[in-house]
């Protein structure tokens, strides 16, 4: 049992706590490996902004509870400069929006990362768009 | 140094099998272990009758393509927007393909901004999730360029 809200109690405008990501290169080339995709070779300096993302959604679910038949159905990230492996990240997010959609909830997720040393450039932006069933 | 230079009008298709055991560890790395992923009891109740990957693996493939071919500038200046729009399951094998859909001059003097239309497809046809893609590339020497990396230096330093 937990305490932590459900997503599908969370309305527009709620702002989650923010969040340290660790972006170390180590975790990376594990997230790569996983996808089986190109590594990340020994000159590399920047974190993929993909897995800069996954880590900073994976980090927020341990601040709210996913409903188990939530569906992901669109994806949007945009690197505004990119995050060198190993800094320090904080990831900050919001619900920017909930409508509905038959008996679904539609939820527009915002993800902002910027680093501790400077907080307020914006490094990558990213919004997700989640569908929930609506509390009976 | 990029591998797809200005002008080469398509990606290097990207193509993996999804196993349970890539899905298991993607749920790992990613924290996100929603049965629908992981439970075969669990997920065979739901609407997709069984287990289904996770859409960021797709987002993920899909961008594996776009680094592939542009590796410097995916990490520095790249942009995806994906929709998914039919799970994968284990025993899939998925291929990415991307085709260049246009391209400008960027805002720095000398820098192009490329964009590529993307599609992640099932080998039996079914179409898993699209998306659009682009990526700036920088012309060596570029006076504006060189600032721009300045700027990411100090952004990014720790």
């Amino acid at each position: 049992m937990t305490s932590r809200p459900t997503l599908a109690n969370i309305t527009s405008g709620f702002e989650f706590r923010p969040i340290l990501i660790d972006v170390s290169a180590e975790r990376v080339q594990e997230y790569l490996g996983v996808l089986e995709a190109t590594p990340l070779d020994s000159n590399a300096r920047w974190v993929p902004s993909e897995a800069a993302i996954t880590f900073a959604l994976g980090a927020l679910l341990d601040q709210f509870n996913l409903p188990a038949g939530t569906i992901h159905t669109t994806q949007d990230v945009r690197v505004e400069h990119p995050l060198r492996l190993g800094a320090e990240v904080i990831s900050t997010a919001r619900v920017s929006n909930r409508s509905h959609r038959g008996e679904m909830a539609v939820i527009l997720l915002e993800i902002s990362l910027t680093t501790r040393r400077d907080s307020n450039q914006v490094a990558m932006a990213g919004t997700s768009t989640l569908l929930i069933e609506e509390p009976s | 140094m990029n591998s797809n230079p200005v002008g080469a009008d398509s990606l290097q298709p990207f193509q993996r099998a999804v196993t349970q055991n890539m899905v298991a560890a993607y749920a790992d790395i990613s924290g996100d272990r929603n049965p629908i992923h992981l439970d075969a009891s669990f997920a065979a109740g739901t609407q997709f009758g069984g287990i289904v990957a996770h859409g960021m693996l797709l987002y993920g493939f899909m961008c594996g393509a776009m680094r592939y071919a542009h590796p410097d500038a995916w990490e520095s200046t790249g942009k995806m927007r994906a929709r998914f729009r039919d799970p994968a399951r284990p025993g899939d094998v998925v291929t990415v393909t991307g085709i260049l859909s246009g391209s400008k001059a960027a805002e720095a003097q000398g820098d192009t901004t490329v964009r590529y239309s993307l599609e992640c497809k099932e080998s039996d046809g079914r179409v898993l999730a699209t998306g659009n893609a682009e990526v700036t590339i920088r012309s060596y020497g570029s006076s504006a360029g060189e600032q721009s990396m300045e700027s990411e230096e100090r952004s990014v330093d720790e």
